[in-house]
């Protein structure tokens, strides 16, 4: 059974209508509104243990999309199944086996030592003291953040916060991670480490990673699958190699061809 | 209670961090001791020199606001912090992440908002409420000591529960909720025995903001008076009205948590 399902999934948010050529009178008293479609019939399934890049221009709908196998927002049509549950039925549940992380918003307890949101999150995914403790001596040495785990989280710099950040969300040794621009504004040394830590972590311990990501090294190091979708809609969901061989041009890298599928 | 677990250790993790500020900690207890102390004194000398207000003496005035501080400092712990946010998580989707943590998102957000700084609050009351239970040489059983303690619990539930249906279209409007003063200027009523304003005052005090629940009609059984609307009633309802605001304010957070459209990231 797939891990993650969608099935002709659609978004819409209820965005105001601004019409220039109505009084303001008017637009004070009778706003109007009109959907936008932000997801549009999406279809796809992941497998245990994939490492999935989620790719498109800004506005695509990739966040969206992770909203919804969250739980954080509801499809307005189709099926969404996450473990064979509906995420925003089973938040609870689903948060046990789930990972996320959001671009540069922090889940860390900002006045305080990184190691005490660990043992925060300790408690609350409900960890043994054996299990927490091997987990966390891993991903400390993996990501080498022993120097800084007393460090107050506000003292810490972007990429010790996000390696701390991504240490968290694997904590609690979850089946399936959602990671939303992990390495957006990050330097190369600390964004390879990433790469490096997230290739490991899906081999040792089979964790499915979907990834959303503009960078091209991301994509190229990581994702062994890529989806790919613009203006809400699924425009490509396969390997590597089918992807260049079917948007690849001569001489084209990567981000040539990014550029250009966008720009359509 | 897993949970509870887990909220005493957010609690916890709270109020270290706050001592990594204990400069204006310590300076908000000692602001909030001196703007309430200010205007208990103040009552109570308004009172005296009046000899009762409404038939209620300087004493009984003192711990019927302390009465009403206690209850709100109990609830407005857990509710303060997390109605100032509301506009804010509207606006910036910062709610996502109680939607991702293995508890009840509202419980998480009461939990991660919980405000200690309450303590001020919380001191200066229990202060005042002895002072006055001194003074008013009362001699309770085990029964008035235990609805005192039901009173207070009811109260805390009251005032946290209007302070949520007041400030819950916040999270639909993106916006301060309109609805917002009716609790914040209400309340300032409460601080007096009901039976000063006319009567369709005291209505809408006990029918419609039931404020006067949270000191007023529980007090009464323990200072032996019957005054208000209905007041042989009223004045055991406070437990009653806490748990049906409870059910209103589950019922209207589980409809505006649905609204919840989060924000681009």
């Amino acid at each position: 059974m797939s891990q993650i399902e969608l099935k002709n999934v659609c978004k819409d948010y209820k965005i105001r209508k601004r019409d220039e050529s109505r009084s303001r009178f008017s637009e004070f008293f009778r706003p109007r509104y009109e959907a936008k479609r932000a997801v549009d019939d999406i279809s796809f399934t992941i497998e245990p243990g994939e490492m999935v890049g989620y790719i498109g221009s800004n506005g695509a709908g990739k966040s969206t999309t992770i909203k919804m196998l969250t739980g954080i927002l509801s499809p307005t049509t189709g099926i969404v199944r996450v473990f064979d549950r509906d995420p925003c039925k089973n938040r609870t549940k689903n948060a046990l086996d789930m990972g996320v992380v959001f671009g540069q918003r922090t889940q860390l307890l900002w006045d305080l030592p990184v190691r005490d949101t660990f043992e925060l999150f300790k408690t609350m995914y409900r960890l043994s003291d054996r299990d927490f403790k091997k987990q966390r001596d891993m991903l400390v040495e993996t990501l080498e953040m022993e120097s800084f785990l007393s460090q107050a989280v506000r003292q810490l710099s972007l990429g010790q916060r996000m390696r701390a950040n991504l240490a968290l969300c694997f904590l609690h040794q979850p089946k399936v991670v959602y990671l939303d621009e992990p390495t957006i504004g990050l330097d190369v040394l600390v964004k390879d480490r990433i790469r490096a830590f997230l290739r490991q972590i899906n081999r040792e311990q089979g964790t499915t990673v979907l990834l959303t990501t503009h960078d091209t090294g991301d994509i190229e190091e990581i994702a062994e699958r890529l989806i790919l979708i613009d203006s809400g809609k699924l425009l490509y969901d396969g390997d590597h190699t089918g992807f260049l061989s079917k948007y690849r041009d001569a001489g084209d890298t990567l981000e040539d061809i990014l550029k250009r599928v966008y720009a359509e | 209670m897993h949970y509870v677990r887990v909220f005493l250790q957010i609690v916890k993790y709270l109020f270290k961090a706050r001592l990594e500020y204990p400069g204006a900690w310590v300076g908000g207890i000692i602001a909030q001791w001196f703007s309430y102390g200010i205007f208990m004194v103040m009552v109570m000398l308004t009172v005296w020199n009046f000899g009762t207000l409404a038939g209620w003496t300087p004493e009984e005035v003192l711990f019927l606001f302390a009465m009403y501080l206690l209850a709100y400092a109990l609830g407005a712990s857990f509710t303060f912090n997390l109605t100032r946010e509301f506009r804010n998580m509207a606006i910036n989707g910062t709610m996502d992440e109680a939607f991702c943590r293995p508890m009840p998102p509202f419980l998480y957000l009461v939990a991660t908002t919980f405000n200690i700084g309450y303590v001020s609050h919380i001191t200066l009351s229990g202060a005042a409420m002895i002072f006055s239970i001194t003074r008013l040489e009362i001699s309770w059983g085990a029964g008035q000591w235990l609805w005192l303690f039901v009173t207070l619990l009811s109260g805390g539930m009251i005032t946290a529960c209007l302070m949520l249906l007041c400030e819950f279209p916040a999270l639909r409007l993106r916006s301060h909720s309109p609805l917002a003063m009716f609790f914040w200027q209400g309340r300032e009523f409460l601080q007096y025995p009901l039976t000063i304003y006319p009567r369709p005052l005291q209505f809408i005090f006990t029918a419609i903001l039931p404020f006067s629940f949270v000191g007023f009609y529980p007090v009464q059984v323990l200072l032996g008076k019957q005054d208000g609307i209905f007041p042989h009633v009223t004045m055991w309802l406070a437990p009653a009205v806490a748990l049906i605001l409870a059910g209103a304010t589950a019922l209207v957070w589980r409809f505006v948590s649905r609204g919840y459209e989060s924000a681009g990231t």
